[in-house]
């Protein structure tokens, strides 16, 4: 018999969370958990259903800060970055994930704790630096940064009876930045990651790299800074002719050498938007 | 649980297994079997519903989700007897085969048509990418859309 708690605010949520056990389930979007209670025929003793707090759906962006709900949805989260130069990658990556239908139920919580080898969130939120603010059984919290969150195993480093809240990005720090999220996919559109790109550069009036961040996804089982590709970067103009050479820092990260051929299309494609 | 929401702007109250799937409720519970059961796994598209507006799969939806929520179903378009544009512009623009996707891909229309009424045929084309067709193509589809669009006001 599961119990199930649907708590409607984060005072109840901090109760509420006492109650799990390794055997409980934490129900965000359902858009992975769902598949995974049928077909592995999970029998939760409790199943905790973050729908109905409605301060984890709340975005906040203010020219120092984003705060971004952990239970707001990928569609809220595209609509809330779209057009913003340093979250524009969260809003790319937001805007990539699934089908429409997908994207209005997923969320960003979910998507980072499902922790995913392919997900397209955790490496844009490590690019932006982004914190975890994560609440424990009586309402206890801490934050840690998002890149802390995977375990390495398509599994996440939250102990039993903790769920993440929100996410922070101090925006002050990314002032100048430009960021861009570009995912390759078997297909245009509803496809898994077999690439995500996440590049951030700050550049001079005459577009000249003074520095970069890559991360990158869906390569190993958790993201992973690409230093070689952000010395490449440095210095020069994003020109897709450096494309090629970027993409031989792809070597020794994969086993799979089609992903080191497609990176430097992958780079190319990503180095166009950044051209002013 | 005890769950109270709404179906086609009809209260609806009923104890269930918070487990249970929007699905199963909508076809087994209610009888609206508008909504068909595909692929189970949120990939076809053809369970699609709106929940408070929005295009969801009623497949990954729970019961534990939907208290005081708004789901639309096929079922809820038609108004006194009368088929709703879009319903009408896919028999007309004959966007029908075996039938099967064809409430979910109207589903995903109208919620596309709620928030953007006068969409490029780029923008249909996105708004249904999860749904799939696989009797023919989605020429017709589109059409029907961009018609039902026009006819609504929207395209200029």
């Amino acid at each position: 018999m599961t119990a199930t708690y649907i708590p409607k605010t984060l005072e109840e949520l901090g109760e509420n969370l006492t109650h799990l056990t390794p055997n409980s389930l934490v129900l965000a979007g359902g858009t992975d958990l769902v598949l995974h209670i049928r077909a592995k025929h999970l029998q939760p003793d409790v199943l905790l259903c973050l729908s109905d707090v409605e301060a984890m759906r709340e975005i906040t962006i203010t020219p120092d800060h984003a705060v971004i709900g952990a239970m707001a949805t990928m569609r809220q989260v595209e609509d809330a970055c779209q057009g913003l130069e340093d979250l524009q990658s969260l809003a790319d990556a937001a805007g990539g994930v699934g089908s429409p239908q997908i994207r209005n139920k997923g969320t960003i919580g979910g998507n980072v704790a499902n922790a995913s080898a392919a997900g397209d969130l955790p490496p844009v939120l490590w690019l932006l630096n982004a914190q975890a603010d994560i609440m424990g059984p009586g309402g206890v919290c801490r934050s840690i940064p998002v890149r802390e969150l995977p375990d390495g195993s398509q599994g996440n480093t939250l102990a039993v009876g903790e769920v993440v809240v929100r996410f922070t990005i101090d925006r002050a720090s990314l002032r100048g930045w430009r960021s861009v999220f570009v995912k390759l996919g078997h297909r245009s559109q509803v496809t898994i990651s077999r690439i995500g790109m996440s590049m951030a550069l700050l550049q001079d009036e005459a577009g000249v790299i003074q520095d970069a961040r890559v991360i990158v996804g869906a390569i190993k089982p958790v993201p992973f800074r690409l230093p070689a590709a952000e010395d490449i970067l440095r210095g020069n103009l994003p020109d897709p002719a450096l494309a090629p050479a970027l993409g031989e820092t792809f070597k020794g990260n994969t086993r799979r050498t089609y992903k080191e051929a497609a990176a430097k299309g992958v780079f190319e494609d990503t180095l166009l938007r950044f051209r002013r | 649980m005890r769950l109270s929401f709404f179906v086609n702007e009809e209260p609806v109250t009923l104890d269930t297994d918070p487990q249970r799937r929007l699905l199963d409720i909508l076809r087994e519970d209610l009888g609206l079997t508008g909504t068909k059961e595909g692929c189970s796994e949120g990939e076809c598209g053809a369970c699609t519903v709106l929940m408070d507006g929005l295009a969801v799969h009623s497949c990954l939806t729970l019961a534990a989700q939907l208290q005081g929520r708004h789901v639309t179903t096929i079922e809820g378009l038609e108004k006194n007897g009368e088929l709703d544009i879009l319903q009408r512009c896919f028999v007309e623009e004959i966007a029908i085969q075996c039938g099967f996707c064809t409430t979910g891909m109207i589903m995903s229309a109208k919620a596309l048509l709620l928030k953007n009424p006068d969409p490029s045929p780029e923008e249909i084309r996105t708004a249904l990418s999860g749904n799939l067709c696989r009797c023919s193509g989605y020429v017709q589809i589109v059409n029907a859309v961009s018609r039902a669009a026009h006819e609504m006001g929207g395209a200029q």
